[in-house]
């Protein structure tokens, strides 16, 4: 059932009667080579050139050694309960071995956990940027909440830019989040200081297998 | 317009301020050189500019077609449209909503439409709590100030300001520490984006084809608005729509870059409708507020392209004048280049006269900005829009009678010259002179020195041979 539009009609009539007669109904034409950034050179190695611009943290790796890289990753982030994302979980299921790893965290545990294991949907070279996509197994806290989020990420995933992902997608399919993350959070609010972690993550680590 | 010229009061008042000159100054020349630096590491960015202004121009001129195909969109994801003419009507329908799921307190990104609509003093009425999450607009909120930048609210504070508030407002020590001050800033919110209900937050661009808002941010807050409340309210004017995803790739091509020069902000932020089946957090019910407030009634005349307009606050990074008396002056909602237009054309503000003329018309901002707004042009436009007042016409002939006077022979030319140079020798001191005599006098009343003049001129060098 279709909710109703509420509100004034007036609105769409005021905009009606501002329609000039002579007008081109067709969108402009998007000439690839003003929209595409052109990458070339391996996507692999943009991206990790990138995403570290961005401040986050970038190893690589093969799939062998995923479990002791995030061992470790966790302990220098403190240790304690981690949240590891259901869907990645699902997908890998030898990280469940991780001490004190949590699915399906209760609100408290979300807000006290310092590290959060979360997949990927893509990622884009131009920019060193992560995307996600919400889901069930695909919560949108645990990306956020925590402040050292861990991004496991299989090379494959990695398309050229923006342009790129968004023009592929199916307008169709968006779910009901999406966002594209470049960078741990930061802010220049206070005397053009740049602080990383004000609301969301402060630290950013990305895993990329290089076999996946 | 009501009221009396208040621009000129708030000019003064803003260039005696070294402190807020120092810091506004700083941050604008910043922000633009990094900004040229980025653009320039695109492939074509002349091209790219002109393409996002093609596509907002395509969308305004058939803006009909994409709201309604937007409006369906939205319908077809359970989102519920509110339509609104005026800001009255769009504060109501907030308020409406907000009561209907009986919402106690809202946590709010930024949106300058809010502002224009002056929401929050309407959902103060309504016994509804709101708290700003951009750092720099919660710290505007503790002081009970009002942003002076498009992208960067609190421009105006420098450190020992915002540490001062944090003090006075939050009770903790004092501080000049960004970091520490962040951290508190962290703590301070996160249990406020916990007990919040509603999030209220703006919209970057609309995707007529997939009912998508696009929100751009870099603090995590927007993400955060959308995580626990169970109602979220998206406000949006009614030219903020584009045709497909693909376009508002283009415009975030140029969003990130023009505003912060980043590549992409930190998080580009698409919502689609809200909570599917499965999912276990996000908004359960998502509204949004569509809102005209004046522009409509710009799409059909000669300032339209002012609605292209993305908000990105490059023309006020760039301005000369922006940068020596900050946002505050302008006195409406929007400041700097672009706000001189939109104070008088959506009637947010007081001063709508005045502003259109607070411009050398040096055309810096054309140069910056991402769908190439003509702002110059659009100002001169506005500026013969306006009754010429008769003490002006009175004033102004008489100056072109005696210019033309003194310019018909060449000889006068030289004598005027002469006589010119000879007043502002004699007036200097150290080589500069600081207050200067009759027509001059405007120059360094806005605190501006003016250098001695040469004790040769250029029409002496020349005859002497010596040039």
């Amino acid at each position: 059932m279709k909710p109703p539009i509420h509100g004034n009609r007036r609105l769409l009539e005021d905009v009606a009667a501002a329609m000039r007669p002579q007008r081109d109904t067709a969108p402009p034409a998007h000439e690839e080579r003003i929209v595409r950034s052109g990458i070339s050179e391996p996507l692999a190695g943009r991206f990790v050139t990138e995403a570290e611009e961005a401040g986050m943290h970038v190893s690589r790796i093969s799939q062998g050694g995923l479990l002791d890289r995030l061992s470790s990753l966790i302990q220098s982030a403190g240790g304690g309960p981690v949240l590891l994302e259901p869907s990645l979980a699902e997908e890998r299921p030898e990280l469940r071995r991780l001490p004190g790893c949590l699915t399906e965290p209760t609100e408290e545990e979300l807000f006290s956990a310092r590290v959060g294991i979360v997949g990927a949907e893509a990622a884009l070279a131009e920019t060193g940027s992560i995307v996600r996509t919400s889901g069930p197994g695909r919560p949108r806290g645990m990306a956020l909440v925590p402040m050292t989020v861990i991004v496991v990420l299989g090379a494959s995933r990695i398309s050229t830019d923006v342009y790129d992902y968004l023009a592929g997608r199916d307008a169709g399919g968006m779910p009901s989040e999406l966002v594209i993350i470049t960078g741990p959070s930061k802010t220049a609010d206070i005397g053009m200081r740049l602080v990383t972690g004000i609301h969301g993550p402060g630290v950013m680590h990305v895993v990329l297998l290089e076999d996946a | 317009m009501t009221g009396q010229d208040t621009f000129r009061v708030r000019v003064r008042e803003a260039l005696a301020d070294s402190r807020l000159r120092r810091t506004v100054l700083e941050a604008t020349i910043e922000r633009d050189e990094k900004r040229r630096e980025v653009w320039a590491e695109l492939p074509d960015v002349e091209g790219l500019r002109h393409l996002a202004r093609r596509i907002r121009d395509h969308t305004l001129d058939n803006l009909d077609h994409y709201l309604s195909s937007l409006i369906d969109s939205f319908q077809r994801l359970g989102v519920h449209v509110h339509l609104a003419s005026t800001a009255a009507e769009a504060n109501a329908a907030v308020i409406e909503i907000a009561r209907q799921y009986e919402c106690g307190h809202a946590v709010k990104s930024k949106s300058m439409l809010s502002e224009e609509l002056e929401l929050n003093a309407a959902l103060a009425q309504a016994d509804i709590g709101v708290t700003e999450t951009d750092l720099g607009e919660f710290l505007l909120q503790l002081d009970d100030d009002r942003p002076s930048h498009l992208t960067c609210p609190a421009v105006h504070k420098d450190i020992a300001s915002c540490a001062e508030t944090f003090q006075r407002k939050l009770g903790v020590p004092y501080r000049e520490d960004p970091k520490a001050l962040v951290g508190i800033a962290r703590t301070t919110m996160r249990d406020i984006f916990r007990r919040a209900d509603l999030a209220i937050t703006g919209v970057n661009c609309a995707v007529a084809e997939s009912g998508t808002i696009v929100l751009v941010m870099n603090e995590g807050n927007g993400r955060f608005c959308l995580l626990r409340p169970r109602v979220h309210i998206a406000l949006m004017g009614i030219e903020k729509v584009v045709p497909r995803p693909a376009d508002a790739a283009v415009l975030l091509q140029l969003l990130g870059r023009s505003a912060t020069a980043q590549k992409l902000s930190v998080d580009t932020h698409f919502i689609t409708g809200p909570r599917r089946d499965g999912e276990i957090d996000g908004p359960e019910h998502m509204h949004v507020v569509i809102v005209d407030a004046g522009r409509s009634a710009l799409l059909a005349g000669r300032y339209r392209e002012v609605l292209r307009c993305i908000r990105c606050g490059a023309c006020l990074n760039i301005c000369p004048v922006y940068r020596c008396i900050g946002g505050h002056a302008y006195g409406g909602v929007y400041p700097g280049p672009i706000g001189k237009l939109l104070t008088g054309l959506l009637g947010a503000g007081a001063d709508a006269d005045t502003l259109p003329h607070a411009s050398s018309l040096c055309g810096a901002c054309v140069e910056a900005c991402p769908v190439e707004i003509d702002i110059p042009a659009l100002l001169v436009a506005m500026r013969s829009d306006q009754p010429l007042r008769r003490r002006w016409r009175k004033k102004k002939v008489g100056l072109i009678r005696l210019a033309m006077r003194l310019m018909r022979t060449e000889r006068r030319y030289a004598l005027a010259q002469r006589l010119l140079r000879q007043v502002l020798r004699f007036r200097a001191k150290d080589g500069w002179v600081s207050k200067a005599p009759f027509l001059t006098a405007g120059w360094t009343k806005a605190r501006r020195d003016l250098p001695a003049a040469p004790a040769r001129s250029f029409r002496d060098l020349w005859k002497e041979g010596r040039i």
